[in-house]
């Protein structure tokens, strides 16, 4: 590098002035000078001259912007690509020495190196200077040693791009972007959000938390979004949920501390989407404090796919009769297979909605003779019923248990057996004060 | 016509001592000349039924002509051969779309694509004419993983994505260029409206 500067003294002086116009010291600027392009290629004085000039010209005859001198010349702004260059080399010579922290995989140096190169080059000389892609084909020009400056594309070869790529192709970029970064993509233009927004997208968990102070959309976990305003979370969650493509595992909303907001407005109501959605397990957290999250589960409920939904899992005040009288109605709750409810008083009505899941556990008033009766004709009869749990709010009366179940099983007072004719299961149910437990055990 | 003899992955002869490796020969647009062992070939679907087709003989390898690809260039294809040489014997993934495709980009290809971006779209519009799955994989994914974290102007800025105008105004050009009285037409709508007429009729 010292003989390319030697040879070539005025791409030294607009390195030199490119790295004044960064506005660092003096003295530290000659050491991180050096450091890049070689001990023995300035001499302190010959530095110490060029900046002062470089300052003093300015205040005697004041141009209107120093950077105009490297932005009117092609060859003195490749200068500058070519001193980024040399500064990352530098750079990437401290990240590969054992005692240097790691950047993770996340870090925009690691995975996207000339462009985050190209905002501090934008930074010192200027937006719209040099296009990016412009920018990025020298900088590895110069990566690679190639140090002729007055090198020029052949014009009439081709220059690909993302939209050159055929479609499979952009469905298999856009298969690995995150549904955030998806976003951003589909807001670029008209034909791209059409594009991303029918490609499949698979994620563990998708939550929604209205919060009247801090609304967020979080997926897997770890990726997060934090908005002002409530309805804007809504509006990204429902052009997330646009997608017909996109398979969830579990979608989650928290609307715990959200009330006195009114959800009814056909733009705000909670409904995802117009199709059905991949969901396999909803997760509901209503409101603490008033009815209105009822509506809004049964939105939810109603746009996703029944039978591909399996698992409901709600955390609910008391309910609003009529709307629960729907919801038990639906068909994704006649198809789901496991079901819970946290909150006391979440359900009223029969114990016999809940008859067609695999496991469910809920939390109940007063568990009535009649109950037991039905339990026995219809669950106990279930061929896929597997376990239960209720949660009694008044105590159990034990003889009337008895008297349905017969006898206790010898020295376990408070569990009975009830066998399945014609087979080597049978059920075993445990009382517990105020709470039932049933299961299918084999003999 | 310049021509690289050697393969384009240094193999070591003694490992494989009991068969004859076969060999074919390409060449790119600009006329270079690679040399590509059997299994590395199979990476590449196109490239795979292209030579069981000819069924060429060691001796017929030697004595044809090397086979053309015609819409490659030579450095870009040097990747390409690169990159099969390096995972000649792996097998290819299949994707039936039903799961989530996990794919992570080994050392060896992250720094193999370690390249502008022109050169990058040229590598994958490359991996998808010669049909490597896998290749095609990695650099789709290195192309996502630019796009991580950027708003939407960066993403205009990084892809050079066209706006809504610009797709529009490409459109228009792309209807005259078919159809040149259109253009007229238009011309003669815009000075009747100067006229004062308020119907083109």
């Amino acid at each position: 590098m010292t003989e390319f500067f030697k040879t070539n003294p005025i791409a030294l002086r607009h390195c030199l002035l490119y790295e004044f116009l960064q506005g660092k010291p003096i003295d530290e600027a000659f050491s991180y000078f050096c450091d890049i392009v070689g001990d023995d290629v300035i001499k302190k004085e010959s530095f110490e001259f060029w900046f002062d000039k470089f300052k003093f010209d300015e205040i005697i005859e004041p141009i209107a912007d120093t950077r105009d001198v490297l932005r009117s010349d092609k060859c003195a702004l490749r200068v500058c690509v070519l001193y980024e260059s040399l500064k990352y080399k530098q750079l990437e010579k401290k990240l590969n020495s054992p005692y240097c922290r790691r950047y993770s995989t996340g870090h925009e140096i690691v995975h996207s190196r000339s462009y985050s190169i190209y905002k501090n080059f934008c930074k010192v000389i200027g937006d719209d200077v040099m296009e990016y892609l412009k920018f990025d084909f020298w900088f590895y020009q110069f990566l690679n040693g190639d140090y002729d400056l007055n090198f020029e594309r052949d014009n009439n070869k081709k220059i690909y791009e993302l939209s050159d790529m055929p479609l499979d192709v952009m469905e298999n970029i856009v298969e690995y972007l995150s549904m955030f970064d998806r976003l951003s993509l589909a807001k670029t233009s008209r034909s791209l959000q059409t594009f991303t927004e029918d490609q499949k997208l698979f994620h563990q968990t998708l939550e929604l938390t209205l919060d009247r102070y801090e609304p967020k959309i979080r997926f897997d976990e770890k990726h997060f979004r934090s908005y002002t305003d409530w309805k804007k979370a809504i509006l990204d969650f429902k052009n997330i949920t646009k997608n017909p493509k996109l398979h969830l595992n579990t979608l989650l909303f928290d609307l715990s501390i959200f009330y006195d907001v009114p959800l009814k407005a056909e733009e705000l109501s909670l409904k995802p989407s117009t199709h059905q959605l991949h969901v396999k397990k909803l997760s509901f957290v209503g409101c603490h404090h008033d009815f209105s999250s009822h509506e809004s589960l049964l939105n939810i409920l109603s746009c996703l796919k029944p039978e591909y939904l399996t698992t409901i899992d709600l955390t609910l005040k008391p309910s609003n009769d009529s709307v629960m009288e729907k919801i038990v109605e639906s068909e994704q709750w006649k198809k789901a297979q496991y079901f819970s409810i946290e909150g006391y008083g979440g359900l009223n009505g029969s114990l016999r909605q809940m008859y067609h899941f695999k496991e469910f556990s809920v939390c109940y008033k007063r568990l009535s003779v009649e109950d037991i009766r039905e339990m026995k004709e219809i669950l106990f009869k279930s061929p896929v019923f597997e376990k239960c749990s209720l949660d009694l709010i008044v105590p159990v009366d034990e003889s009337a248990i008895e008297q349905q179940f017969g006898e206790a099983v010898r020295g376990r007072p408070k569990t009975f057996h009830h066998p399945i004719p014609n087979s080597n299961e049978y059920f075993e149910i445990i009382l517990n004060d105020r709470k039932i437990k049933i299961a299918r055990k084999m003999r | 016509m310049s021509v690289e003899n050697a393969p384009v992955v240094d193999v070591d002869e003694a490992a494989i001592p009991v068969e004859k490796k076969m060999y074919y020969r390409f060449e790119s647009n600009d006329k270079k000349e690679f040399r590509v062992s059997e299994l590395a070939i199979q990476q590449s679907e196109t490239l795979n039924r292209l030579v069981e087709a000819m069924g060429y003989t060691s001796e017929d390898v030697e004595n044809k002509p090397a086979i053309a690809i015609e819409n490659i260039d030579g450095k870009t294809l040097k990747l390409v051969f690169q990159w099969c040489e390096h995972h000649k014997g792996e097998a290819i993934p299949v994707d039936d779309g039903s799961v989530p495709k996990i794919v992570e980009i080994p050392e060896f290809d992250a720094k193999l694509m370690d390249i502008d971006n022109g050169l990058l779209f040229k590598l994958i519009w490359a991996a998808d004419y010669l049909n490597i799955v896998q290749l095609l994989n990695v650099s789709c994914k290195k192309v996502a993983n630019m796009a991580q974290g950027k708003t939407p102007a960066q993403l205009r800025r990084v892809y050079l994505l066209p706006s809504d105008e610009e797709d529009e105004a490409a459109k228009r050009a792309a209807q005259e260029a078919q159809d040149p009285r259109a253009r007229e037409v238009e011309e003669e709508f815009e000075e009747r409206k100067r006229q004062g007429g308020n119907s083109f009729f």
